[in-house]
């Protein structure tokens, strides 16, 4: 990556910033319907000049999960508003988007099927499914509690919201006769080749994705896109590069949003507080070619978090509908889990009257605990404890009206991380399967090696990615990247002190430096890593609906910080998306499917002077993992919202069962309508 | 989908005579001044010129005066100028309170009180400030100079009594003798920058504490801002106190009739409009020195 300093300076090398004399640049005719045939396209490069289904690539992608084969253009028929349907070229930007006016759609328009829920039962979204559901399963134990002194219900829901990294997508895609280079700001170059490949049909060998400095993405970034097998396709018809940069609009209407769950949830207590069992009907907004399937399944996995509730049983499902594929975003899942449990805790506060602290602290883990649905837990009152106690929840309950929320962090530790170090001429260079784009893996990349190998740790450098560097890789996401990404480099870095020792007879640094070395290794990872998470929130809202947050407050276990200022500016950022999913980021459409949002500002992402600040504090209960580090990036968006949402429910003194929770929503509850 | 505007042509002029000239003889031209809402409308080709004329370097077009009895604003002068000019302040707080309300200092940097009027977006914050002022507009067309009331200069959304060939040059609000305050409160949409609702107030008070006169906007609810006469009318003559206040506040709600839509429904735009109407004047007779709870 660029040298921190020179990007705050606008010296960083982003995607806009790749040029080449003879480039392409080209630009997308989409659909402006959310659901319609297309009768007639004249113009342009269409989809039969793409011959190709877009690969299931990134985050979450397995072999087994059910996935439509999405075109890479739409020919006949138009899923979802935004959906690409011709390509135009130009020399420059400006003559791309002035040939756009030259290609001509005809539609005919159908009735959109917006709503998850009513699509569970409508007709296909896209022609040819038999069903909109996607994927159907039924998590945990089914269970049946007959004595309850308590059955609570509620519907509860998260609308979808954009990812909104600073820096949109983008890709340049260059083609020398044998081989296809592919730049584009990603969470991971290993998954955007395997999905170039696996869609286009090429050997590996034969495409390079290399990394450019990456302005946040959220999990936007994870995987591939119609856009980049265009761009592909078309460096390798044209044999000039080819570039293309996302417009906000574009990202707002044709990227892949996060959250949009619906969740219908009950649960079983006892007058005392204890709870019994929890189970409820989650459906997912998937989007028309049903994207991030898995996510359903995964979020009824952890809904009962860091609680040992003996019994739990979910129907979970994803449903398509004409919207653009919901994909990840910071958290993926983990946050949609945690507010359905909350809510219902807090819900159950009401109740009781409880104190909030105590009720969580009556139905904490006090053992290793094993959830109905498989999720295996260490013991969390002695964190719950700990936290609240830190963050001084006792002493404001007693004047003030404090939220708070306590949750898991289920880093997506699985499958590893490879990492490749390569001495030479003194310096050190360093390639992570799990790149860094705005999480500054290069502080801890230099301060493990430093410790380790003995040397200065300026002549270390954290490479960009690049498949022509690294041989195989994952990605950064799920909070994964420091756990897996430290281990494989402690893993290198002793295979190299080996070498060092082979060559020379012992090891130093100043042996290593003397020397070139050349090293790699896939560290391969089973099993899980969880940890604790827990957050306090202020706010006030006044008459209009306006809510003000006064005080947020978290304390995390990370394990071990191994870049304690990273740590902090991790749980700021995130608890600035966590705050804007509560106050105002939305993608909303109206009836007949136009969205609701063209701009930034539009899609509700706070301001520099709408975000609040957090208090931050972190324990440092060391993993199993030589390095000690557990998962922190996405813990902010699973325990911001939650105790925010609690803080602003407490002083409207009404129920918030959604979020956004927009200022009519609050004065339409306190004027005891129903939203 | 493009972020890039058509091609067009541009030029810079020195009078608005001249820009006058060259905007009745161009069809397809547009006065380019801030260009907070007219680039984003370019670049996303909304809309298509074949000209901009750029009035923000003719001398003298901006600036602000203080004469005898009125304040003189130029069409280019500033939003962030106005937020920051502590005259304008003084005479008219209504002014420095709609214009640091405005969207972002970065817009306010560039945009202009002239664009934020001529471009009418119901959204804007300045029209329903004029027409409480009872400001008057020169306007430059074909045959000359006319002036114009504010409160039959906005027509509807993005509608006013100008046409193609006119172009706004300066705004001119008179003070009254007496005891004159003024003040303005706004609702934003839950997300974005523009204003749901607003009210613009200007008051006047007897020596007894007693409303003598006052005119009272609602902004951003209708295509154009509305003068709540009812509200105005109930209040001439009553004691400046907080009862009064709410009760025409509370008038507001049977009074006005807005449209349910994506953004917020009647019945919020109602109680938003009502609970402003109450806020605006509470702070106007505050700042005549009336304490009021």
């Amino acid at each position: 990556m660029s040298d921190i300093v020179d990007i705050i300076n606008g010296k960083g090398r982003f995607i806009d910033d790749i040029s080449f004399p003879d480039m392409v640049h080209i630009a997308f005719v989409r659909s402006n319907y959310s659901r319609a045939k297309i009768l007639h396209v004249n113009g342009g490069y269409l989809a039969k000049d793409f011959p190709y289904f877009m690969a299931s690539a990134g985050e979450g992608a397995t072999d087994e999960e059910m996935s439509l084969r999405a075109p890479v253009l739409a020919s006949t028929y138009a899923a979802y508003l935004g959906e690409p349907i011709a390509v135009v070229t130009g020399k420059n930007r400006y003559e791309a988007e002035d040939n756009l006016e030259g290609v001509e759609v005809d539609y005919d328009p159908l009735n959109p099927i917006l709503d998850p829920e009513e699509a569970i039962n409508s007709d296909p979204v896209i022609p040819g499914v038999r069903s909109n559901v996607i994927s159907d399963r039924f998590v945990g134990r089914p269970f049946s509690i007959t004595d309850a002194d308590l059955v609570l219900e509620d519907r509860l829901e998260n609308r979808r919201v954009a990812t909104n990294p600073i820096e949109t997508r983008g890709v340049v895609a260059a083609y020398d006769g044998s081989k296809l280079t592919v730049w584009t700001p990603t969470q991971s170059a290993h998954s955007v080749r395997d999905g170039i490949c696996e869609s286009m049909n090429l050997p590996k060998e034969s495409v390079r994705v290399i990394q450019t400095d990456t302005g946040g993405a959220f999990g936007l970034k994870g995987g591939v896109y119609p856009e980049y097998i265009v761009a592909s396709t078309l460096a390798m018809k044209l044999k000039r590069p080819v570039k293309w940069i996302e417009t906000r609009r574009e990202h707002l209407m044709a990227s892949r949003p996060g959250r949009g769950v619906v969740g219908r949830m009950k649960i079983y207590a006892m007058k005392t507080g204890l709870i019994r069992g929890i189970s409820g009907d989650i459906i997912v907004d998937a989007g028309a070619y049903g994207g991030a399937s898995w996510s359903s399944g995964w979020i009824a996995y952890q809904v009962t978090g860091p609680y040992a509730i003996k019994e739990a049983y979910f129907h979970a499902r994803s449903v398509m509908t004409n919207k653009v594929d919901q994909g990840p975003y910071r958290g993926a899942g983990r946050p949609e889990a945690s507010f359905l449990m909350e809510r219902m805790i807090d819900l159950l506060c009401d109740e009781t009257g409880i104190d909030a602290l105590d009720l969580r602290l009556l139905n904490s883990a006090k053992d290793r605990f094993k959830s109905p649905t498989g999720m295996e837990i260490e013991p969390s009152a002695g964190f719950i404890s700990r936290a609240f106690e830190k963050m001084g929840y006792r002493q404001l309950a007693r004047t003030d009206r404090p939220g708070i929320s306590a949750f898991v962090l289920i880093p997506a530790v699985a499958d590893g991380e490879s990492c490749r170090i390569r001495v030479k001429n003194g310096r050190i260079s360093v390639w992570l399967g799990g790149v860094t784009h705005g999480q500054r893996h290069d502080l801890w990349v230099k301060s493990l090696l430093s410790e380790k190998l003995g040397i200065d740790p300026s002549i270390v450098t954290l490479e960009l990615g690049d498949t022509d560097m690294l041989r195989e890789g994952v990605g950064t996401w799920g909070s994964r990247s420091a756990i897996v990404g430290a281990n494989a480099l402690l893993k290198v870095a002793a295979k190299i002190m080996e070498s060092v020792r082979k060559k020379t007879g012992s090891y130093s640094g100043k042996n290593l430096l003397a020397g070139d070395y050349d090293e790699y290794e896939y560290a391969n990872e089973k099993g899980s890593l969880i940890s604790f998470g827990a957050n306090l929130a202020l706010a006030d809202s006044d008459d209009l609906g306006n809510v003000k947050i006064r005080t947020m407050k978290a304390y995390y276990d990370v394990g071990k910080a191994l870049a304690p200022q990273v740590v902090i500016s991790q749980i700021r950022g995130g608890a600035v998306q966590g705050a804007g999913q509560v106050l105002s980021e939305n993608l909303e459409y109206d009836r007949d499917g136009q969205l609701m949002a063209a701009t930034l500002s539009d899609s509700g992402v706070l301001n520099s002077v709408q975000a609040p600040d957090i208090e931050a504090f972190y324990e440092e209960n060391p993993s199993r993992f030589p390095h000690g580090a557990k998962g922190l990036g996405e813990s902010p968006t699973i325990g911001v919202p939650t105790a925010l949402v609690r803080a602003i429910e407490r002083s409207a003194g009404i129920r918030i069962r959604k979020t956004p929770v927009t200022p009519e929503n609050i004065v339409s509850a306190k004027l005891g309508k129903t939203e | 989908m493009g972020m890039t505007p058509g091609n067009f042509d541009y030029v810079r002029v020195s009078s608005f005579r001249e820009a006058a000239r060259i905007l009745s003889e161009e069809e397809n031209s547009k006065i380019l001044a801030g260009g907070q809402s007219l680039i984003p409308l370019l670049k996303t080709r909304i809309m298509n010129v074949d000209l901009l004329i750029d009035i923000s370097g003719i001398k003298g077009s901006g600036g602000i005066r203080q004469e005898k009895k009125s304040l003189e604003i130029g069409a280019t002068y500033r939003v962030g100028e106005l937020e920051g000019n502590s005259l304008a302040a003084e005479s008219f707080p209504i002014l420095h309170d709609a214009a640091s309300s405005i969207a972002d200092p970065l817009v306010r940097n560039m945009g202009t009180v002239g664009g934020n009027l001529a471009h009418a977006d119901p959204g804007n914050d300045l029209p329903p400030v004029m027409v409480a002022l009872n400001a008057e507009f020169t306007v430059l067309g074909p045959k000359g100079e006319r002036v114009e009331r504010s409160a039959a200069f906005f027509k509807g959304a993005f509608s006013t009594s100008m046409d193609h060939s006119d172009t706004l040059t300066s705004i001119r609000i008179n003070q009254k003798d007496g005891n004159v305050s003024s003040a303005f409160v706004k609702q934003r949409k839950s997300a974005g920058d523009f204003s749901l609702a607003s009210v613009a107030s200007v008051v006047e008070l007897d020596d007894s504490g007693n409303f003598k006169d006052s005119r009272t906007v609602l902004g951003s609810v209708f295509p154009a801002p509305m003068i709540l006469e009812g509200v105005d009318a109930y209040l001439k003559g009553k004691k400046a106190n907080s009862e009064t206040i709410k009760k025409a506040a509370s008038l507001v709600r049977t009074q006005i009739n807005p449209e349910s839509d994506f953004f917020a429904s009647a019945d919020y735009r109602r109680h938003v409009s009502s609970l402003l109407v109450n806020n605006a004047l509470t702070t106007a007779v505050r700042r005549s020195g009336v304490n009021i709870a």
